[in-house]
């Protein structure tokens, strides 16, 4: 390797998401990180994990993701299911 | 940060930062139940063979893993078990420390995928470092990242969409002869992402698809027939006729391409006819029929579903709060198909995870055919006859393999379905021969007229889904069968066997004597003996057995009602049911 980290003779040059911040989705807009609180990240992601059964009957609807330069947040709509988020970056 | 450390990848993102936990794998889930594949079974319900829930519903297979950890934030991976399974995860559920996975998954139900988690490494309570190495810490003392649980490495990243409908091919449509009849709603919509990474038998994905829909077909109608003096009169007919599949989305990740799909997979499926006859008129008018899927859609789901259907996702006669939830369509739709997701791929190997798949599992159906045959008689009968437009007697027989199988029992005129008592379940099909003769009066004797009219049928055998328990002391108690739950299990011809004939026979039997105390174990598939054991290599205990036709076949649910054991000229009979991949 021409520069980083090596432990043991194992390289850690890969490619990995790092946990920036997580918490529970609730309905509404909700800001999960802003940007410049985070200067060295410049790739976001967030998943979505549903925290319990989705019910088709309910038509429920997931969350979904909204990035500008600022910040990611989420359009969390009014039938909404319970979902955990957790902001993943690079 | 103030001060720490932070590394960058060969990609130029950061990959090790003090201020960020990194995600780890922490291990993987068991499974939970066995996959089970629900159809509606409720009033005017149209049976819904295994063959047809793979070629008309497009149905998968529901299953639920189980992980014991705790943590808030996990995030679960799967391994296909097949190039190319199509799958999907339906539901992520926090019970405590115990984390649930419902899953949806193509193929035959041994395919079921594995399932992995992750999660943040300051989550765990318990990290053994290495005893020489790197732990790095954030300012509030959490470990982010350490040597020992080397981080989440990320092979893709993809941002994915479900398509826009589920099938916009020809479904195909079902009507006044309908008894039997099921559309083809397999889905024909894919989207195609292309990733920068070939997908191979070790890497693992993340993603919860988010889109979900229906498809739906109905339609009723009204015909007449003569009735009555000379066939002058009419009698009205309304029937009706509804089905449907519901679907998830669900991806595939195809080996040897960087290709994702997404696509649709059905999780739950449904068919129901209903037919009513008026009185006979002279312009004889029947009223309104039919609140055919009232039924369904005002009752829930969970009603029409008969105990069992959810194999292991019931609990008593309470659905468990894990279970996945499952919805009747009474047309197309689709719903949040216009989310993105994110589809994470790593590498199994990376992290010391085998990449066998644990599973050798290939059931081949046995394909059930509707048949109609007039020697031996194979069909259902319908026979009504009518004096003076008042209908008098109307019978249904059914007859299998020149046996009156419904002997004893009442069949309703409009019936579909009918199960014996030895729980052989016969399905009506199309109608395959009509006759109507008219019988002129006499004197003293009325006219009348006559209806003849056969259809097709077709058999699931004993046993395939049964519904006693070891305590009822009912027939279809099979909780002795060692006959996997999705293989058909046949019992029938005993009585025909006892008499000296094989024809029609389909049993396993084991025969004792005082010289042969071991027993010898014999199997009769449709007639045929396929294993018939003189060496000795098989005994009374035995399960499964190699038949002469390479196939496996397994001994069934013990029939007490056949007098198990039954004595016969110094050997003791003992009769099951048996079933064969």
């Amino acid at each position: 390797m021409s520069f980083g980290v090596a432990i043991d003779g194992f390289a850690y040059t890969y490619g990995t998401f790092s946990v920036i911040t997580s918490g529970v989705v609730s309905t509404g807009n909700q800001t999960f990180a802003a940007k410049l609180s985070h200067p060295d990240i410049t790739d976001w992601r967030v998943v979505f994990i549903p925290t319990g059964v989705r019910s088709p009957g309910d038509e429920e609807v997931r969350p979904v993701l909204i990035e500008n330069s600022y910040a990611v947040y989420a359009n969390s709509p009014s039938d909404l299911s319970p979902h955990r988020y957790i902001v993943l970056g690079r | 940060m103030s001060y720490g450390i932070k590394t960058f990848g060969d990609d130029g993102y950061v990959n090790l930062h003090s201020d960020y936990s990194s995600l780890v794998y922490v291990g993987e889930f068991s499974k939970e139940t066995d996959p089970v594949r629900p159809v509606y079974e409720g009033d005017y319900a149209i049976p819904i063979l295994d063959y047809q829930k793979n070629n008309n519903y497009d149905q998968g297979w529901l299953i639920q893993y189980t992980f014991d950890f705790d943590t808030d934030n996990l995030i679960p991976f799967y391994r296909p078990a097949f190039d190319g399974q199509e799958l999907g995860i339906i539901d992520v559920v926090n019970e405590g420390s115990t984390w649930v996975v419902n899953a949806l998954y193509q193929g035959n139900p041994g395919d079921f995928p594995r399932f992995f988690a992750f999660a943040p490494l300051k989550d765990l309570s318990n990290v053994t470092l290495s005893d020489s190495g790197l732990a790095v810490y954030d300012s509030d003392s959490n470990l982010v990242f350490t040597d020992s649980k080397r981080p989440l490495r990320i092979d893709d990243v993809l941002t994915v969409q479900h398509p826009s409908s589920i099938k916009t091919g020809a479904r195909g449509s079902c009507g006044r002869n309908g008894t039997s009849c099921h559309l083809n709603y397999t889905s024909d919509q894919t989207t195609t992402y292309t990733g920068a990474v070939n997908n191979t038998n070790s890497k693992i994905y993340h993603v919860v698809p988010s889109a979900y829909g229906g498809l739906a077909f109905d339609d009723d109608g009204t015909y007449k027939r003569s009735c009555g003096f000379l066939g002058l009169g009419d009698r009205k007919y309304a029937w009706a006729y509804r089905s449907w599949s519901s679907f998830r989305g669900t991806l595939k990740h195809p080996y040897g391409t960087a290709n994702h799909l997404t696509g649709w997979l059905g999780d739950f499926s449904g068919a129901m006819y209903q037919q009513k006859s008026g009185s006979c008129g002279y312009g004889g008018f029947l009223g309104a029929l039919i609140g055919i899927v009232a039924v369904v859609f005002t009752g829930g789901v969970g009603l029409a579903l008969i105990g069992g259907a959810l194999g292991g996702f019931v609990v008593g006669e309470l659905t468990s709060p894990t279970s996945p939830s499952l919805k009747a369509y009474e047309s197309d739709a689709i719903f949040d198909q216009n989310s993105s997701y994110e589809l994470i791929v790593t590498d199994a190997t990376y992290y010391d995870i085998d990449s066998a798949t644990g599973i050798d599992n290939t059931i081949d159906y046995d394909n059930l055919a509707f048949t109609y045959s007039a020697n031996p008689a194979t069909y259902w009968e319908l026979q009504s006859m009518e004096i003076l437009g008042d209908t008098i007697t109307s019978s249904v027989s059914v007859y299998w393999n020149g046996a009156k199988v419904s002997e004893g029992s009442v069949i309703g005129e409009f019936s579909t379905n009918f199960t014996a008592a030895n729980g052989d379940t016969y399905i009506r099909g199309p109608v395959e021969d009509e006759s109507t003769v008219y019988t002129p009066g006499g004197s003293f004797v009325p006219p009348m007229v006559t209806f003849n009219d056969k259809y097709k049928v077709a058999r699931v055998a004993y046993g395939q889904e049964p519904t006693g328990d070891a305590g009822s002391g009912d027939d279809d108690d099979d909780s002795d069968s060692n006959v996997p739950s999705d293989i058909p299990e046949l019992y029938a011809g005993v009585a025909a066997y006892k008499a000296g004939t094989f024809s029609g026979a389909s049993f396993w039997g084991v025969y004792t004597s005082s010289t042969n105390t071991a027993g010898t174990a014999f199997v009769i598939y449709n007639g045929q003996f396929t294993f018939l054991d003189f060496s000795n290599f098989s005994t009374g205990d035995t399960t499964s057995v190699t038949g002469s036709d390479g196939r496996t076949y397994y001994r069934g649910a013990s029939h007490p009602e056949d007098g198990n054991p039954y004595l016969l000229n110094g050997f003791e009979y003992r009769y099951y049911g048996v079933g064969r991949e």
